[in-house]
């Protein structure tokens, strides 16, 4: 086992060769070492070795500062990153909107014919929190509905969404919208309960009631 | 795991302290307790990450040749390759050559991509290294990555930065007596070597 004075000799040692390696002896006593480390222990001349290799790599690729705008790229990058992995670790919130203006009603109520006047087409306008959802409601021939619809979510909201529509035996339609929240179901049976509208953090759901003698025209 | 012995459950050093002390503080961080803290999300820590090895990684993309604008894409392609990889990288002990082969990899890709477009890159032709003399370089900053904060820094400043600046310059960035210099350079480069001689031994193994 090495005593505290040995490792202290080697210490000091260790130190004298890197001072003399790194040029910061006086130059009499950088001379009396040069002559002195080739018959000098083994463990000296490797010591003198790796110090020498160690001084070569390092020349071999200096570390120059890249400009700051990558580190400022990389901090915005990683607020993006950690929002993302964030959200991939929490369910995606539930809301439910409320119906701001439905045409059917707005207009009977303000004693107007109807939207009969306006090529057979509702409008339904409902919010959230986090989104509006937009409905134009039309009834097709067949019986069913086409609803074209928009979600308006927040600026920091991902703008594409999942379309779904519940009736009371589970989901009838499901569609994928465009990147500006728009999405079209072409066919919906007029028993339809609810549309949902999902991106993956949001899922807003809207009550429908689409039934009656001229449910919606 | 890392060597020097301050990895995950020894004391946190909080990286939002008073800025007079911030900057010891930083350097006291590990790399594996920085990873662990930028998978939860901690900003200070990926910045820490980021200023401890971007010279690195930009060195390497300007060996292999690229200009100053490629060698910056390449550091943040590179940076952003870690946080991809971030979950895989647990247990890594030698960030800096992890980097480094990855910055490498994106260097060569990006010159591929130039000789394919038929198009210059940058003025100053790539270092070619022979395997021999890179894994030299990867394990030597492997090695370093391993140390303290504060003998990495010392290091560095004296051995690596091109800026060449005098004993004086570096104990005023470090905020550390001139005096004191010599003598911690000296054991850091011990402590640097048993790091290297005990890996040397491990691959023997």
């Amino acid at each position: 086992m090495m005593s505290t004075d040995d490792e202290a000799d080697r210490g000091m040692i260790f130190e004298l060769l890197l001072d003399w390696l790194d040029g910061r002896l006086p130059e009499h006593r950088a001379e009396a070492l040069e002559a002195a480390v080739p018959m000098a222990q083994p463990e000296t001349q490797a010591t003198v070795q790796w110090l020498h290799e160690f001084q070569v790599l390092a020349r071999a690729m200096p570390l120059y500062e890249p400009p700051p705008v990558v580190g400022q790229h990389l901090r915005r990058h990683f607020r993006l990153w950690s929002r993302a992995r964030a959200a991939l670790n929490q369910p995606p919130a539930e809301l439910t909107a409320t119906l701001l203006f439905g045409s059917r009603l707005d207009l009977a109520t303000a004693g107007v014919r109807g939207v009969d006047d306006q090529e057979h087409a509702a409008h339904l306008a409902y919010t959230c929190d986090r989104a509006d959802l937009v409905l134009d409601i039309t009834r097709n021939s067949d019986g069913g509905v086409r609803v074209d619809g928009q979600v308006l979510a927040a600026e920091d909201e991902e703008p594409v969404f999942e379309a779904m529509v519940i009736g009371p035996r589970g989901v009838i339609r499901a569609v994928d919208g465009d990147e500006l929240g728009r999405f079209c179901l072409p066919s919906v049976p007029d028993d339809a309960t609810e549309l949902r509208v999902m991106n993956g953090d949001l899922i807003n759901v809207a009550a429908l009631d689409l039934r009656g003698p001229e449910p919606v025209v | 795991m890392i060597s020097d012995g301050r990895g995950i459950g020894t004391k946190r050093v909080d990286l939002r302290a008073e800025p007079a002390v911030r900057g010891r503080a930083e350097c006291e961080v590990g790399d594996e307790e920085l990873l662990s803290r930028c998978r939860d999300g901690d900003a200070d820590a990926w910045r820490v990450l980021v200023e401890r090895y971007q010279r690195l990684v930009f060195s390497v993309a300007l060996r292999n040749g690229l200009s100053m604008e490629d060698a910056a894409d390449i550091t943040q392609l590179t940076f952003m390759a870690l946080l991809d990889s971030i979950d895989q990288v647990r247990g890594v002990d030698r960030l800096g050559s992890w980097l480094m082969t990855v910055a490498r990899r994106q260097a060569w890709r990006l010159r591929r991509r130039a000789v394919q477009e038929q198009h210059s890159l940058g003025s100053v032709p790539p270092v070619v290294d022979s395997v021999e003399e890179w894994e030299r370089l990867a394990w030597l900053h492997g090695g370093l990555s391993q140390l303290n904060g504060p003998c990495r820094d010392l290091l560095q400043a004296l051995y690596f930065d091109p800026s060449e600046p005098s004993y004086a310059e570096v104990a005023v960035r470090l905020g550390r007596a001139v005096g004191t210099l010599g003598s911690m350079r000296a054991r850091c480069l011990a402590r640097l070597r048993r790091i290297l001689q005990e890996e040397d031994q491990d691959d023997v193994n």
